[in-house]
């Protein structure tokens, strides 16, 4: 009971037609599992290779390097726990020079699936340390000069932010990685699909893929996985996908996931020049609105997000006040998340406390017009205007 | 914040919610809204770098009895939806009562009020009978009237929160 039009969160997107009818022939006709060696395993083999192949081309990786997953928590941990456990397999088997490599390097705009499971290695002896940005939100290349040591074993930096969409230079960190021969990790879940990812010139040896971000299925990710780079895996068992993650493959879902990314990258330029658009619009709109700011680059972003802060008020109350008008939007307010704790990536972003508790996140849609930002703009006006009224913290 | 009720039907169809009816009418027409013209004290707990601040408005006047009662309360509040509707209740089950009435106002009373509240935003309704009381706290001392131990006891407690989040707040601006 929502209006489509009025959603602007990136949290899911609804499958694209096209997705769906290439999905349509795996649930019920076409249902083998890809292992198993009669025809209908094969058939269903023959749809995932496809749909790896194609995801492949789109990122300039081999076929071979695609793992899919069962989303992108799981990718983003298999990348960080997958390559430390590795590490400390072989600590324990005594191999080769055991350098010591246990520092992870994060960028402080990591989403919560990289940050956490970076967090949790802090048990296995590994050392998480946080690299900088400024406060357009680009990473501080000379910052990660300086952090990177001989102990170093990964860097993981998000492609764009899934907060305020800074996209980063990934070709220059990639380069700085492969220099100190440090194994470079971007979780790319937003930035997919939109923007180009060239993982040749960006010299990644892992990315994260997200499906639901991009109008196909949710419960599908996939990890890019340079070949030759040994990973423990999170999934034991049956040895699907060269071992690296066992488990049945969800064909529907891994033929959507494809589907969705090849339609993407097709409608790619046109969908930028639409959300340019419509950001420039909606910025004209508000900018009579007091103390309001854009916050993020406003050049080196993705076009399909828009980031504010409201001072004076609270980004939960905003995000509630704005369901009402059948508006759906985030934030990244302490009040607006479960453990009450505000994002990390914003006051990383040299937010003050006012500002990143009065957050708020759009994200336009290839269905947005100009007339449903308008409505937006609209009702944000209302809003601000009666909950300041309420509010305590009154703006000068 | 809109100029209607909620859809009373969506509600009744145990409509996916987040918050309770009840909260919602508080957050989208909340009562006693703004500061008093006239006031006697001011109660204020909370600090921006939390993103929760609460303040309360009391006008304290004696009643035929010659109690003195909450004669007008208002609040502003910074917070999200659940802080809204409990300073918005709060003020509401306030008014009217006498002073000594209002210091027994639990959080229990402000969730019951609300029907309910998820977990997580239960300290919303600890908040508010903390602004409340300390209203009462301030009007108290400055009137030098007799303070009750437990409110001059939850006042040190809210004056040790004060200095740690201003703290924080400072901290954080590093």
């Amino acid at each position: 009971m929502f209006n489509k039009q009025c959603y602007f969160d990136i949290g899911a997107t609804p499958l694209a037609t096209e997705v769906a009818a290439a999905m349509a022939p795996f649930w019920q006709e076409q249902f083998g599992n890809p292992e198993s060696i009669h025809t209908a395993g094969q058939e269903a083999r023959v749809v995932v290779e496809q749909a790896r192949s194609q995801v492949a081309s789109l990122i300039k990786a081999k076929p071979t390097e695609i793992i899919f997953t069962s989303g992108a928590t799981e990718s983003d941990n298999l990348a960080l726990k997958g390559v430390a456990w590795q590490q400390l397999s072989l600590i324990k088997q005594c191999l080769a020079v055991r350098d010591g490599k246990n520092e992870l390097l994060i960028s402080p705009i990591e989403h919560p699936a990289v940050r956490e499971a970076a967090e949790s290695l802090r048990n296995f002896g590994f050392q998480v340390i946080y690299l900088q940005v400024d406060n357009q939100g680009h990473l501080d290349l000379q910052d990660l000069q300086n952090k990177i040591s001989p102990r170093t074993l990964l860097v993981s930096v998000i492609a764009a932010s899934n907060q305020f969409g800074v996209i980063q230079d990934l070709e220059a960190i990639g380069r700085i990685c492969t220099q100190a021969q440090v194994l470079f990790h971007t979780d790319a879940s937003v930035y997919f699909g939109l923007e180009k990812l060239d993982v040749q010139k960006m010299h990644l040896d892992l990315a994260t893929l997200s499906s639901p971000k991009i109008y196909g299925p949710k419960g599908i990710a996939a990890l890019y996985k340079r070949e030759n780079l040994k990973l423990m895996p999170l999934f034991h068992g049956g040895g699907q996908e060269n071992g690296c993650r066992s488990g049945t493959h969800n064909v529907p879902a891994i033929v959507g996931f494809a589907a969705a990314a090849t339609r993407a990258y097709k409608l790619a330029a046109a969908n930028a020049q639409h959300y340019r658009k419509l950001s420039r619009h909606f910025i004209n709109l508000i900018k009579d609105i007091p103390a309001v700011q854009i916050n993020g680059d406003q050049a080196d972003r993705l076009p399909n997000n828009l980031h504010l802060s409201v001072l004076g008020v609270e980004g939960e109350s905003l995000v509630l006040a704005l369901n009402e008008f059948g508006i759906c939007a985030s934030s990244g307010s302490a009040c607006s998340s479960r453990k009450l704790q505000a994002d990390p990536a914003l006051k990383a972003l040299h937010l003050v406390p006012e500002a990143v508790h009065g957050s708020l996140r759009f994200f336009w849609h290839e269905w947005t017009t100009l007339a449903d930002v308008e409505y937006l703009a609209d009702k944000l006006h209302l809003i601000i205007e009666r909950l300041r009224a309420v509010s305590a913290c009154k703006i000068s | 914040m809109t100029d209607q009720k909620p859809n009373q039907d969506l509600q009744d169809q145990a409509f996916a919610s987040f918050y309770t009816g009840k909260v919602m009418d508080h957050f989208l027409h909340p009562r006693h809204v703004g500061r008093l013209e006239k006031y006697d004290s001011i109660g204020e707990v909370g600090n921006v770098v939390c993103g929760d601040v609460m303040r309360i408005y009391l006008k304290v006047e004696p009643d035929h009895k010659k109690q003195l009662c909450v004669a007008d309360i208002s609040f502003e509040t910074y917070g999200c939806g659940a802080a809204i509707a409990t300073s918005s209740i709060t003020c509401e089950m306030a008014i009217g009562k006498t002073l000594e009435e209002a210091l027994e106002l639990e959080k229990s009373d402000v969730v019951k009020g609300l029907e309910s509240l998820p977990p997580q935003k239960i300290h919303c309704s600890i908040l508010a009978i903390d602004a409340l009381r300390e209203a009462i706290f301030v009007y108290l001392e400055k009137q030098k009237l007799p303070i009750p131990d437990k409110l001059a006891q939850a006042h040190q407690v809210i004056e040790k929160q004060r200095q740690i989040l201003q703290k924080q707040y400072e901290g954080w601006l590093k």
